[in-house]
């Protein structure tokens, strides 16, 4: 698994490509994205979901 | 120039020491050797690297290496770094962590307390996730907006 940190202002195409209205919006293998800053299980429902069906978001 | 007044590098230095492990701040940057190409200069990434090297200059176990796109492309490629300023959190071994863009305000605090957890070879991750975690079959790419 790896991680990438972006700053949204920074990078408006990447805003766009993902649908960034608001801060911080998680994006999971371009699949499954969180809103805001969610707790830890519901960052791994979106892990889960992301990695095969497992798991719903919250 | 110092980006952090000696208030808020003193409270850097102590929060720097948590780490025990070696970090080093990978650095990815363009136009440092004066060549940019009009119109997409990078305006943050002059900055970003003062603010790291203040960072870097708060802990003996946190270093700061400088790769240019047009000096080093190779580094980008090795790395995995597609956009600057870019910057990978190393320690004592490669976790894939990357971050993108200058982190002030409010991600200085993230910038923080990801090199404590890439210094401390750990996250405060709860035992639940870490056992789900290991199930997973291949990688996956997290991208957090900030």
């Amino acid at each position: 698994m790896r991680a990438d940190i972006i700053e949204a202002t920074e990078f408006p195409d990447l805003v766009a490509r993902y649908a960034v209205r608001g801060v911080p919006r998680t994006i999971v293998d371009d699949r499954v994205a969180v809103e805001g800053a969610v707790p830890e299980p519901n960052l791994l429902d979106a892990v889960l979901q992301a990695a095969g069906g497992r798991g719903e978001s919250a | 120039m110092h980006l952090l007044r000696e208030r808020e590098a003193e409270a850097v230095r102590t929060r720097l020491q948590a780490v025990t492990h070696p970090v080093r701040l990978v650095f990815f940057t363009e136009g440092s050797s004066g060549l940019v190409i009009p119109g997409r200069e990078c305006r943050s990434c002059g900055e970003t690297q003062r603010l790291l090297e203040d960072v870097a200059g708060c802990s003996d176990r946190v270093t700061l290496e400088v790769h240019d796109r047009f000096g080093d492309p190779g580094a980008f490629t090795a790395y995995g770094i597609d956009r600057v300023p870019g910057l990978a959190l190393v320690g004592a071994s490669d976790y894939g962590i990357r971050y993108y863009g200058l982190p002030a305000g409010y991600e200085f605090a993230t910038l923080l307390e990801t090199i404590v957890d890439v210094g401390r070879g750990s996250a405060d991750l709860a035992p639940e996730t870490r056992t789900a975690l290991a199930t997973l079959p291949r990688a996956l790419e997290s991208r957090a907006r900030a």
